[in-house]
């Protein structure tokens, strides 16, 4: 019986912890978010972070840039990226960086639903990348994937995605863990105060180490660039995937319909892709499909801009854009009217 | 029992078919032998039945590799093909159980059980079903004829005890894992001091990989309201190798003693035969394990150090020697036969032991944190055996460990686990 009652007592004191110890230690932790900050690459999955930035960079003032890598800047320093940019034209700091490198579309529509519920009554621009759409292995309706980025972001029943392949557990598992607070505080936790990996790992790497050291905190690395991909100058014939088929365009409509039911105002802007790189009819089936999307965004009443065509020197690969890149995307988009009228609304 | 075998189903649901022929086979031996009288038939077709369906399933291959291997070295130019068979999870834990009840009834040890949803119930138990305790059916048949009905004393601690049993499996079987797996992958790159501490790793791994099992499973049936027998009793401490096989995976090694050991004369019969029954036993129970050659190495092992030290044990001076000393030495015998259980395969074994022999010895690369977990852990166990942790057996100590475990739990435990270790078998 005494037992029963400490369990008892243990289990409240838990769960007291597990509903207090996040909003608690939130502002205990001190994060600068100024000055074009983005979400550390290595922090990409670190969604507790993301929504205390997101709920932080909130304002009436503030534009959210809501992408993926490219928004995030791939192959350039933070202060390069298109938000950057903008913020430079304007000359204040009114955009601010809500790319994830790596994020895909249907990982992107489940951030907002999950991590992004102080996403409300503010302008956001949301980046969309044709990438995602470029074949059935990157739309998620090809063959099975086990390297899916972002797979605990993604629809786990309600949808079925030919590509996911997760165990019930897993998906069972992924559940829980985007929709206990604490749980991502301790994934939070884990990632910025440990050392980002395996506490066992790392005893196996440093053998002779005090344990002590692994709660030591490392300075946040300088993002090292990746190299280039500039391509061989062999045309690709790139297997678009249709509107109709695709999965990742359906869950780009979900995720500014939600956007919208939060009573934010949306711009879409696609972002460029270097079609110097497509074949003749890969750029034919290009064109198409961005004619396509523009046709839904007018219909639905979508504010939207883009592609800004680059040169293919512009690019480090097929769609993300080098630092002078975002500089002509950044000067293009704020020269089209669509634009302007977005940001003085 | 639509629990478990929605449990069991849900690894495949193939698996449903074999463990109700079992059940319903066994289920209908006893049946038969109660009617018609004729208990010898039916108690060897229900075992021939059992050891047929476990030879098939679990030995076929191993039958075919080692017959191929004969023929080859006949010269007869000819492979028997291998057959694509599936091994059902935890198929020797429950086929020993249901043939424990037809045993146990044919030499009256048992009532008939009539009512075969309650025996599929028992063969089926789910916490225990793919890896034990093997229960008897005098143990557990009765508590399932009973509507479950947990105390609040079984519920808290049975949660303590799968909170217990987690934590062995998540923070000290999982961590000792990853060095272990590194050292048995590939022995050749290590010589006598990593070795050694690959082996200890794999000790104290195996260990809290199954005792961690034992005790989740103990735990959830606990808060069933239903008790499973101990499977382990502190078995690092065991002063003889018989002693030892009373406290490590207990319910299989009453088993091996009550239906094979027994049987065949126990130490009754004279000087020899007690000799060759443990040598039996021992074998059938590293067979038991899995079907390779190291496993019964390892048995054959067991049965040599069993057989000595019962003969050592008759010298008076062995009776003067410390308890403490012996279990030491035994501790130290069985870490060595650790060695034919976890290798690849029986030439692994004996590499790795010719290297711990003959290489240098060199600083192991085993983490100072985990080397320090196992000598707590270690004595830990003797505190235990000698009384001398009473204290924290209190509710209160209980509570701030369970307190402890979750919180490690929490922030330390990767969430990709391995599966059991004895899953397998």
């Amino acid at each position: 019986m005494k037992l029963f009652k400490y369990i008892t007592g243990l289990f409240l004191l838990l769960t007291a912890l597990t509903i207090v110890m996040p909003p608690v230690f939130s502002p205990a932790e001190k994060k600068d978010f100024s000055s074009n900050y983005r979400i550390p690459y290595e922090l990409g999955e670190d969604y507790y972070l993301y929504s205390r930035y997101i709920e932080t960079m909130a304002g009436e003032k503030s534009v959210m840039v809501l992408g993926d890598s490219v928004i995030w800047g791939h192959y350039v320093q933070h202060d390069q990226t298109l938000s950057a940019r903008l913020n430079s034209i304007y000359g204040k700091n009114i955009f601010y960086n809500a790319g994830i490198d790596g994020i895909h579309p249907a990982a992107m529509k489940g951030l907002m639903e999950h991590y992004g519920k102080s996403v409300k009554n503010r302008k956001v621009i949301v980046g969309l990348n044709l990438l995602w759409m470029s074949s059935p292995r990157h739309d998620l309706t090809g063959a099975r994937n086990d390297e899916i980025n972002h797979r605990s972001l993604l629809s786990q029943f309600s949808d079925r995605i030919p590509a996911y392949g997760a165990s019930v557990e897993d998906k069972v598992s992924n559940i829980i863990n985007r929709n206990i607070t604490f749980l991502g505080w301790i994934n939070h936790i884990k990632k910025n105060f440990f050392k980002n990996e395996s506490f066992y790992k790392w005893t196996l790497k440093n053998p002779i180490a005090s344990p002590a050291e692994f709660f030591v905190k490392e300075k946040s690395k300088e993002y090292r660039i990746p190299a280039s991909l500039p391509g061989k100058g062999i045309k690709q014939d790139v297997k678009w995937v249709n509107t109709e088929k695709s999965y990742q365009w359906k869950k780009i409509k979900e995720l500014i319909s939600l956007l919208k039911n939060g009573n934010n105002k949306i711009m879409v802007l696609m972002t460029p892709y270097n079609t110097a790189s497509l074949t003749d009819k890969s750029l034919e089936k290009y064109n198409r499909i961005i004619e396509e999307i523009q046709k839904y965004f007018s219909d639905n009443s979508v504010a939207h801009t883009g592609p800004v065509k680059l040169d293919k020197k512009f690019f480090a690969d097929a769609s993300h854009p080098g630092a002078e890149g975002y500089t002509i995307t950044a000067e293009e988009i704020t020269r089209s009217r669509e634009f302007t009228s977005f940001i003085q609304n | 029992m639509a629990s478990s075998f929605l449990f069991y189903g849900w690894w495949n649901p193939l698996y449903l078919f074999l463990i109700s022929w079992v059940i319903c086979s066994d289920f209908l031996a006893v049946q038969l032998m109660d009617r018609t009288g004729r208990k010898k038939l039916f108690l060897a077709a229900s075992i021939i039945n059992n050891l047929a369906v476990l030879g098939f399933f679990k030995y076929a291959n191993f039958i075919i590799e080692n017959l191929n291997s004969i023929l080859e070295n006949s010269g007869i130019a000819y492979a028997i093909p291998h057959a694509d068979i599936l091994l059902p999870v935890g198929i020797s834990f429950y086929i020993f159980q249901s043939m424990s009840y037809t045993i146990d009834f044919y030499y009256g040890r048992i009532e008939k059980e009539n009512n075969l949803i309650q025996y599929a119930a028992f063969v089926s138990f789910f916490p225990q079903l793919v890896a034990g305790p093997i229960e008897r059916a005098s143990h557990l048949l009765p508590q399932m004829k009973k509507w479950p009905s947990a105390r609040i004393d079984d519920i808290s601690y049975g949660i303590f005890l799968f909170t217990l049993g987690m934590f062995k499996k998540t923070a000290l079987a999982d961590y000792f894992s990853i060095y272990s797996d590194k050292i048995f992958g590939n022995p050749m790159n290590y010589t006598s001091g990593d070795l050694i501490a690959g082996v200890l790793a794999f000790t104290w791994q195996i260990y809290f990989d199954f005792s961690g099992y034992t005790d989740m499973a103990r735990g959830i049936a606990k808060m069933m309201g239903i008790d499973l027998m101990e499977n382990f009793r502190l078995p690092y401490l065991a002063s003889s190798m018989g002693d030892f096989w009373n406290r490590w995976h207990i319910s299989l090694s009453s088993w091996f003693r009550d239906y094979v050991y027994i049987p065949l004369g126990g130490n009754r019969k004279g000087f020899i035969k007690e000799k060759r029954n443990i040598l039996a036993t021992m074998l059938l129970s590293g067979l038991w394990h899995g079907a390779a050659w190291n496993f019964v190495l390892w048995g054959l092992v067991h049965a040599i150090l069993q057989i000595c030290g019962k003969q050592m044990s008759k010298i008076n001076f062995m009776k003067k020697i410390p308890v403490p000393f012996r279990r030491i030495v035994i501790f130290i015998l069985v870490v060595f036969t650790w060695i034919f259980f976890r290798a690849e395969n029986a030439s692994d074994a004996f590499l790795i032991i010719e290297r711990i022999f003959t290489t240098d010895f060199s600083m192991p690369s085993m983490p100072l944190t985990m080397a320090v977990m196992i000598l707590c852990c270690y004595l830990y166990e003797w505190m235990l055996e000698y009384g001398m942790a009473s204290h924290f057996q209190k509710p209160l100590v209980r509570t701030a460990a369970m307190a402890a475990m979750i919180i490690y739990m929490l922030f330390f435990v990767t969430y990709t686990t391995n599966e059991f270790i004895y899953f397998q078998f």
